[in-house]
């Protein structure tokens, strides 16, 4: 992983740690993989493929472009009471785009010009002893330079 | 049966059934859990041969150890026991210094009608 999309994912999950989405995945937000003891449910936010990598002459660097994966993980007993798992997911998923709206602010003198919500990844159900967790999430596209 | 049971097991468990709906979008919705049975004697023990494992689910690491779960098919007023591995849990009580633990049932193993013997999960 490069040193911008590094800063990238560092801003990414300050604009989603926020009490907006925490309230409803109170799992917290984690980069990657979350530890062993995090409770269901929680956002999990990751690189998902990179994107094209923009250089002057002389090999410096203009800009990244990369792909990024926001997801609500929640499992049919670890959500918001009555609340279908599904919609719970909707839920958090609507807090994570509010909380980093279109622009994001990186520290160490970079800019990111444009970030944009690419779409929505297919709902992944996946069996767990006698429960199946739920995977909902949506790609976003970040711009950043240097 | 049930009458063995409370002689020699030193444990007592309750089995809840999940409350499961549809909410106006068609979504499966679990909205609450009831006691089918309450107080119903047990045992508990790891499965034989079965040393545990850890499994990736849900993006990150969950430590899960199989258990057999043994308890009367009938409670002490007579009434049978039903049970459903897709919506019952098993939560047996707290004893002593012991914490209350729950079981996840993967598949019930009716003796004969005298008696069941859960395989179950343990997480964590």
């Amino acid at each position: 992983m490069s040193a911008l999309s590094e800063k990238v994912g560092i801003a990414l999950y300050a604009a989603l740690n926020v009490s907006g989405v925490t309230s409803k995945a109170t799992g917290g937000v984690w980069r990657g993989q979350p530890s062993d003891s995090a409770a269901l449910p929680y956002v999990v936010v990751t690189r998902q493929a990179p994107g094209e990598t923009v250089r002057t002459f002389g090999q410096m660097l203009i800009m990244e472009d990369d792909l990024w994966l926001i997801k609500s993980v929640a499992d049919e007993d670890a959500h918001s009471a009555f609340l279908s798992t599904g919609a719970h997911n909707e839920a958090v998923l609507a807090a994570c785009l509010a909380a980093h709206g279109t622009s994001l602010t990186l520290s160490g003198g970079s800019v990111t010009w444009l970030v944009e919500r690419v779409a929505d990844i297919p709902t992944y159900n996946e069996n767990f002893a006698d429960r199946v967790i739920v995977h909902d999430g949506y790609l976003l596209r970040i711009v950043a330079a240097p | 049966m049930p009458e063995v049971f409370d002689a020699i097991a030193p444990d007592t468990l309750t089995i809840l059934i999940d409350t499961i709906s549809k909410d106006s979008s068609g979504r499966m919705v679990k909205s609450g859990t009831s006691n089918l049975a309450a107080s119903v004697p047990c045992t508990y023990e790891p499965m034989p041969l079965n040393l545990g494992k850890h499994r990736q689910q849900g993006d990150r690491k969950t430590s899960v150890q199989q258990y057999l779960v043994s308890f009367p098919s009938h409670t002490s007023a007579g009434s049978r026991i039903n049970l459903d591995p897709k919506t019952h849990r098993l939560v047996v009580a707290a004893r002593g210094n012991e914490p209350v633990k729950n079981f996840r049932i993967v598949a019930v193993n009716d003796q004969q009608g005298t008696m069941f013997e859960c395989i179950c999960e343990r997480e964590n």
